[in-house]
């Protein structure tokens, strides 16, 4: 009897520990006793100053001492006697501040969260990064590098620094989210570093709206298509200073006589191109500063996350050092400044991806038509690993266009009847974008910038660039397919040559300006040239930033680095500028109650400025998205299909300045609605919007920062480890672009005196930990429009006041 | 005032045994102190409850008091109920002592058996 209790009691107990040492099934979401365990568990990650490291470590590999100084705000300072033990010294460093979200975004860039998390939203999301051939593509950029000593050598130094990391690693120093996810870590390789930069990638050119367009131009054709979309060329300042000539001799392959696309593909769930939000960068020269030295400024815009995407870092060796971000998973500076350079990007925007469709020849799929032949179709087994055990298999087709990302077993209908869609995506090549950041690392002068930028082929940048000998240059770089107009606007032909990539134009054709008369150089994602240029330049652009910052930029003198900074942080609307006294003109007063004149009495005397405490510049976005729905809605509705519609911008700009813009009509009514009409009524809706704002959210009074919510999430979407409601001001289509979750990752500023003179901030920190002092310290110095010193500490100097913890790094055979 | 050891011997093991193995030594160091000290089923099971409660929940708040940050309430805001860091801890102590309280059993239990073949 009491054996039998004994065994009852302890089969219980070890089931209980069980039960608590792990996530057994995904209804029990907490390992409860191995994360709360106070000695090992979360509360280890809770730091007290995040600088409590051992002074000396022991690193397998390390050929000689490096010494690693972390400052204030816990940028760690490298200086390695050696590149290989700086670079391993590097991926040590961040591997230790970044493991998880480094691990994290490469498992989602190849498909991989459903080992960790068990849901079917994850399923389908890891499946399509499978289909769009994503690791694919890392393994081909991948295989390039290892044709390159030279640079495979970085690679390797960076990888094996992080797998000295990890391999450190005792379970109560896990990073909280493997703690609270329960898995761990695996080691680091180069392919993962190559994911890494692909997603990258990815992330800025791999949005689509060509099927959207495709059903456009079916029902309202190729005219207006054109009319509506295409760029405007007239009013905005391009990139390259309107009137510079290019001498080049182009070859532009031949259009098709006919290209009638059409299809039904609305029910694909693919993402759109980043709508009006987006990334800043000029220079001036030292003609216009107050210094007479040459300032760069940039701040890339991208979703923000925490841990934050960019880490702080400054690489030295005896030879050469330099300081700017770096993306946690790869190594070298991608933005930042040495001794004699300092460079930048925003994103070139242009489209680098099209979607073909294929007609497979058989019931098996083993053949497609192209050229009047049958072309074989390659397969890929893609094994996505479950959690709690067990996979799912997918088979990818290839042709030769790219991958058949959309067919009969991956879309949301089944009802449509065959449909097979080929993605083509520039980022599929290969390419040595790795090459590209340690060249720029180095780089001493123009030339070398310019022979850096030879091997980045996708993501499309705008690179600028300044030099202490006074130079300023921007080059749209990248590889960018040779179109004949209007290739790849819509879904093409996979059957027909004509409709095939024609290779990629030369990038030695690519626009570059160096020293222009005006003095200043600037991109914010707008077209990069006048129509001068004779290749297709298609893409998604700005309208407004350029026209602020050109402006801004034409009439300041006397520069200084402050001015920059300021400029960085304009909430000038120049949309609601130009159209807003247009729109409150058209206004039917008869039809305004008392409230409703008085609002728009006081958007008529608004500044156009996004501050964060203001209403108007709230119910202004609340008239436009109105407007907006007003104007397109009822034309997706009728045509069955989903449309795609020019931007606020280019909508306002044909219904206002050319007008009468036709589909202001609403289809779904019996009578047909004036541009006046609409615009009063959607502004009519935007203050009972105001209203219902303040309703819905406890009384919170709808001022643009409430509106806006601007917000940095945790990568896993946990609100307990994101910052939300930050105040702060801008909106999309101003200079400081920060609309929601979207914004200026990292902005900087930089001075090429006789020392740098650099300042930055991003919206985060160097600590990846949630539990650490330096996770989210930036957040607010980013909201406010605040930049930190950037220390650019020289080789063997002693110390200086920022330094707060010093490490000595070395190797284990003396 | 044997109890009271019993309770001690608890905090000392499981916390000696955390330094060098996982969070389950607790469940060890109950059932261990059980088999040493124990007698009665129920005290034992106390004094199993008891001691890792007080050792997981007095450990998170020195922690808590010693660090400067705010990952307990945040923690506390994915659990049931979203406790302040306080209450975290005080969940936290509450698993540590459910497996203290069986583990001890489980050690009572055994030291029954080897008890039952005394005259």
């Amino acid at each position: 009897m009491r054996f039998v209790r004994f065994i009852a009691l302890f089969l219980f107990t070890t089931g209980l520990v069980w039960l608590l040492d792990g996530i057994r099934h995904p209804s029990v979401p907490l390992a409860a006793g191995r994360f709360l365990d106070p000695f090992h568990g979360f509360w280890q990650n809770m730091e007290k100053d995040s600088l409590s490291m051992p002074g000396k470590l022991k690193l397998d590999g390390l050929k000689g001492k490096v010494t690693v100084h972390y400052d204030e705000r816990r940028v760690p300072h490298i200086f390695a006697e050696n590149e290989h033990d700086l670079y391993l010294a590097q991926g040590f460093v961040t591997a230790h501040d970044r493991l998880w979200q480094m691990e994290f975004q490469t498992h989602a860039a190849s498909g991989r969260l459903s080992e960790i998390i068990s849901d079917p939203r994850v399923l389908n999301m890891d499946r399509l990064r499978r289909r769009t051939g994503m690791v694919k593509a890392a393994e081909t950029a991948l295989e390039a590098v290892q044709q390159q000593p030279e640079y495979l050598k970085v690679l390797d130094a960076y990888t094996h620094g992080v797998n000295a990391y990890i391999q450190s690693l005792k379970f109560k120093h896990l990073p909280i989210e493997y703690k609270l996810l329960d898995y761990r870590p695996e080691p680091w390789t180069n392919l993962k570093t190559c994911l890494l930069l692909k997603m990258m990638a990815w992330d800025l050119t791999g949005g689509s709206d060509d099927f959207e367009q495709t059903h456009f131009r079916e029902v309202y054709g190729a005219e207006e298509y054109n009319r509506l979309f295409a760029p405007i060329m007239d009013s905005v300042p391009p990139i390259v200073p309107r009137g510079t000539a290019f001498a080049i001799n182009p070859v532009v392959p031949p259009a098709p006589s006919r290209y009638d696309p059409s299809g039904v593909y609305s029910h694909l769930k693919y993402p759109k191109p980043a709508p009006e939000t987006g990334s800043n960068n000029w220079a001036v020269s030292g003609s216009k500063t107050a210094s007479g030295f040459p300032i760069l400024a940039n701040d890339p815009h991208l979703t923000l996350r925490l841990p934050s995407l960019w880490y702080e870092i400054q690489l030295s060796t005896p030879e050469h050092s330099v300081y700017g971000v770096s993306l946690p998973g790869s190594p070298c500076v991608v933005i930042g400044f040495n001794r004699n350079v300092a460079w930048g990007v925003t994103n070139a925007s242009r489209d680098v991806l099209d979607w073909y469709n294929i007609q497979f020849t058989d019931s098996k799929r083993t053949e497609y038509r192209h050229g009047g032949q049958n072309k074989p179709v390659q397969r890929r087994i893609e094994t996505i690993g479950l959690r709690g055990g067990g996979s799912f298999m997918d088979t990818v087709l290839y042709t030769h266009h790219g991958p058949v990302v959309f067919e009969e077993k991956f879309s949301d209908l089944d009802s449509i009847g065959p449909l097979n869609v080929a993605m083509r995506w520039a980022g599929a090549d290969s390419s040595m974008e790795i090459r590209t950041l340690y060249l720029l690392n180095k780089a001493q002068n123009h030339s070398d910038y310019r022979n850096a930028l030879t091997s980045f082929f996708c993501p499309g940048q705008n690179f600028i660039f300044i030099s202490k000998g006074g130079d300023v240059a921007i080059t749209q770089n990248g590889r960018f397919p040779n179109k004949w107009k209007g290739q790849g606007e819509f879904v093409l032909d996979g059957s027909d040559p004509m409709h095939d990539w024609q290779g990629y134009i030369p990038m030695e054709h690519n626009p570059h300006v160096l020293n222009p008369s005006q003095g200043f150089i600037f991109s914010s994602n707008q077209v990069v040239t006048d129509s001068a240029y004779p290749y297709d330049v298609s893409g998604n652009y700005d309208y407004t930033r350029c026209r602020r910052i050109h402006q801004a930029l034409q009439s300041m003198q006397k520069i200084t680095v402050e001015d920059m900074q300021r400029l960085q942080n304009d909430n000038f609307n120049v949309k609601a500028a130009e159209f807003l006294p247009m729109m409150l003109a058209q206004l039917d007063a008869k039809q305004l109650n008392n409230k409703e004149k008085e609002w728009s009495l006081r958007l008529g005397a608004w500044n156009h400025l996004c501050d964060p405490e203001l209403e108007e510049p709230a119910l202004y976005d609340f008239w436009e998205k109105n407007l907006m729905a007003a104007i397109w809605e009822d034309d997706s509705k009728v045509a069955g299909k989903v449309l795609d519609y020019p931007n606020a911008y280019l909508t306002l700009h044909a219904a206002l300045r050319k007008g009468p813009l036709v589909y202001v009509d609403d289809l779904q009514t019996e009578i047909t609605e004036t541009l006046g009409q609409v615009l009063t009524a959607t502004f009519k809706s935007a203050v009972r919007d105001m209203d219902d704002f303040s309703k819905n959210q406890d009384g919170l009074w709808p001022t643009w920062q409430n509106v806006n919510n601007v917000r940095v999430m945790h990568l896993s979407r946990q609100m307990a480890f994101s910052y939300d409601k930050i105040k702060t001001g801008g909106n999309a289509a101003v200079v400081n672009a920060t609309r929601q979750n979207n914004g200026a990752s990292w902005r900087m500023v930089v001075e090429l005196g006789e020392k740098p003179n650099a300042w930055g901030v991003y919206p985060g920190g160097q600590s990846g930990n949630p539990g650490s002092v330096y996770y989210a310290n930036g957040i607010q110095p980013w909201a406010e429009g605040k930049y930190f010193r950037l220390h650019f500490l020289e080789f063997g100097k002693p110390a200086i006041d920022a330094i707060r913890f010093t490490q000595i790094l070395e190797g284990n055979n003396p | 005032m044997k109890w009271i050891l019993q309770v001690l011997l608890v905090m000392v093991l499981a916390f000696t045994m955390e330094l060098f193995l996982p969070w389950w030594s607790v469940a060890v160091a109950a059932a261990l102190s059980a088999l040493m000290l124990g007698g009665n089923v129920y005290r034992s099971t106390l004094a199993g409850l008891l001691g890792v409660f007080l050792l997981w929940y007095f450990g998170a708040l020195a922690i808590q008091a010693e660090s400067g940050s705010d990952l307990a309430e945040r923690v506390g805001l994915l659990l049931p109920g979203k406790p302040g860091s306080g209450g975290v801890a005080f969940i936290t102590g509450c698993v540590g002592g459910l497996v203290g309280a069986f583990s001890a059993a489980c050690g009572e239990a055994l030291r029954r058996l080897f008890q039952s073949d005394r005259p």
